[in-house]
């Protein structure tokens, strides 16, 4: 008996998900189609813009962001990591976890992979019928191709945020506090209320070095034309950075989390 | 695989506080902890293919000593060697000779038909479709699930989720099981039918098998060897006869009555356990037992007697509560 590959392991989990997800029909349609933000900030700020551009950001590179917020929230895995984990540590159900041969993330990440498999199509097909019927304006094809690596390396890294800001809960048990403002936090640098540019000067530079903006504005800024191909490598750049840092940092918070969870009982 | 523990020690650290909101409060700014023992020199081997009974008052350090086994905690000082394996290093290959049930905790998905959470699971533990089937088919079998195997587990009744867990946890066919009250709650068909599978997996698989349980009908059912364990320390680590034996050398003599006799009577027979109408239960010392049964015979009012030994519980209280 050997331990399965990573692919295998999720393509069981991730299957798993997908039919427990189908039992729930009412809460899979409100979840699929239950976007309130994007929508309200799309209408206010479009509104705001009527009158002329506001930093630069046209009424209708607003309606493309926004619409493409929609998209590009759909793969944020952090609050659904965060809010995953730390019940399982206050509830006393990590043991039932720690005895299976893969980590416990794995589990919690294929639940979100699954919401983002009923969601995606769904919020792709909203996002285009936005921009074209309120006219949103677009980059090129070159800023297109960029966005994807740079959502999927944002998607990455706020997600091993989101699993730093859950591991929390090894130590203190109850987390919620720090961790809503984990969650608060990355509706702001992100750019969900509004694009980056915005944000007083020196919050709109802590911002654009941030995995929160890499997964959800910066994909939206670059297909919206926003910013140009080379933000968007230079964001790839800098994302890797901090995969790698995020990784090694993460292995080790959670060692040594599991360790503290341990002192007091499991 | 063999299950070596040598010496084992584990504390925790525990919140101390006084009750009530003042205290509560004060916590906030200012918290102390002391030190418990949960586990405190433990020793034991067990072979595979045994059946080891591990039995203790709440808080006797079982579940602490399970939880080292399994990995879930790391030994305070001492050594748990699990075949080639040290469980707390939770190398992948040990869990997946591993399985662990956990009172009512849940290895399936709760959304999952049974059969679904199954499948994961065969994927989870890389076994492939012939070992699947031909574990899952020998699982159905022993464990009578055919009927609930396209529900989801949160439909099933508390018996029925047990049953599932059980196949869930052994599906992969670990050599190393450990049952933290696998019958709690259970209704006695219940308990006999996950009694009557343990038996059989071990008889058919020669799994390493550590069983707690409040309920000692399991005990007496499933294993040959006890391990007593009260206040962190083994009291005691023998066969179950020799347990039951320690109970004294007394000899119980349950009598069945024509009409209620009087308690000085009764006492004239030996010391009196408890009596109910036209029943009463007598202990005598073991010697004096013939003689005891040929008098009760004789009496007019006895229609019928029963010789017992005194219970396991009576042997196990007395072992718990020895300095």
């Amino acid at each position: 008996m050997t331990a399965p590959s990573l692919p295998r392991i999720y393509g069981a989990l991730v299957r798993g998900e997908l039919i427990a997800t189908s039992g729930y029909r009412a809460n899979l349609i409100v979840s699929i189609v239950g976007w309130v933000i994007p929508f309200v900030m799309l209408a206010l700020w479009r509104g705001a813009a009527e009158d002329g551009a506001i930093e630069g950001v046209t009424a209708g590179q607003f309606t493309s962001y926004f619409a493409l917020i929609l998209l590009t929230t759909t793969l944020s895995f952090s609050a659904h990591l965060i809010y995953g984990f730390t019940p399982l540590v206050h509830e006393g159900r990590l043991a039932d976890y720690l005895v299976r041969p893969y980590h416990p993330f794995h589990n919690l990440i294929a639940g979100g992979a699954a919401r983002v498999a009923f969601r995606a199509p769904v919020a792709a097909v909203f996002c285009i019928g936005v921009i074209t019927i309120l006219g949103g304006a677009l980059g090129g094809w070159r800023n297109a191709v960029i966005a994807i690596p740079v959502w999927i390396i944002g998607a990455l890294t706020s997600g091993y945020l989101g699993a730093l800001a859950g591991s929390l809960a090894l130590w203190v048990t109850k987390a919620y506090a720090v961790q809503s403002l984990v969650i608060g936090t990355e509706g702001l640098l992100g750019g969900l209320y509004a694009p980056i540019a915005l944000l007083p000067g020196w919050l709109e530079v802590v911002a654009r070095h941030t995995p929160f903006w890499f997964q959800i504005g910066a994909p939206a800024e670059l297909m919206a034309g926003m910013i140009g191909p080379g933000d968007g490598l230079q964001v790839i750049a800098e994302g890797v950075v901090w995969l790698v840092v995020l990784h090694v940092v993460f292995r080790t918070v959670w060692r040594r989390g599991v360790t503290q969870y341990e002192l007091v009982g499991g | 695989m063999r299950i070596v523990v040598s010496d084992l020690r584990r504390t925790f650290e525990v919140t101390d506080r006084p009750p009530g909101l003042k205290a509560a409060l004060r916590s906030i700014v200012s918290r102390s902890f002391r030190e418990i023992v949960a586990v405190d020199g433990v020793s034991f081997v067990v072979e595979p293919g045994e059946i080891v009974g591990f039995l203790g008052p709440n808080g006797a350090g079982k579940t602490t000593t399970l939880k080292v086994i399994s990995g879930l905690l790391t030994p305070t000082a001492g050594e748990v060697r699990v075949g080639p394996f040290i469980p707390h290093e939770r190398d992948p290959d040990y869990l997946l000779r591993l399985g662990f049930i956990m009172g009512q905790r849940h290895q399936l998905h709760f959304d999952l038909p049974v059969e679904d959470g199954l499948d994961v699971r065969r994927v989870l533990y890389g076994l492939d479709t012939r070992e699947y089937r031909a574990s899952l088919d020998e699982l159905v079998e022993l464990l009578s699930l055919q009927e609930i195997l396209p529900q989801p587990i949160r439909k099933l009744s508390l018996g029925q989720r047990m049953r599932a867990e059980l196949a869930a946890t052994l599906l992969h066919r670990p050599s190393v099981v450990l049952l933290d009250e696998p019958t709690l709650g259970l209704d006695f068909e219940a308990q006999h039918k996950i009694r009557q599978f343990i038996a059989e997996y071990v008889a058919r698989h020669s799994a390493a098998v550590i069983l707690t349980s409040h309920y000692l009908a399991d005990v007496v059912a499933l294993c040959e060897r006890v391990i007593a364990i009260s206040h962190g320390s083994v009291r005691y680590d023998g066969d179950l006869e020799t347990l039951t034996a320690r109970a004294g050398s007394n000899k119980r003599i349950e009598l069945r009555l024509d009409r209620s006799l009087p308690a000085e009577e009764l006492a004239g027979f030996g010391r009196v356990i408890s009596t109910r109408p036209n029943r009463a239960v007598i202990e005598v010392d073991q010697a004096a037992t013939g003689a005891t049964v040929n008098r009760a015979l004789q009496h007019p009012a006895v229609s019928d007697l029963t010789l017992t030994d005194p219970p396991l519980e009576d042997a196990l209280a007395e072992i718990y509560g020895a300095p």
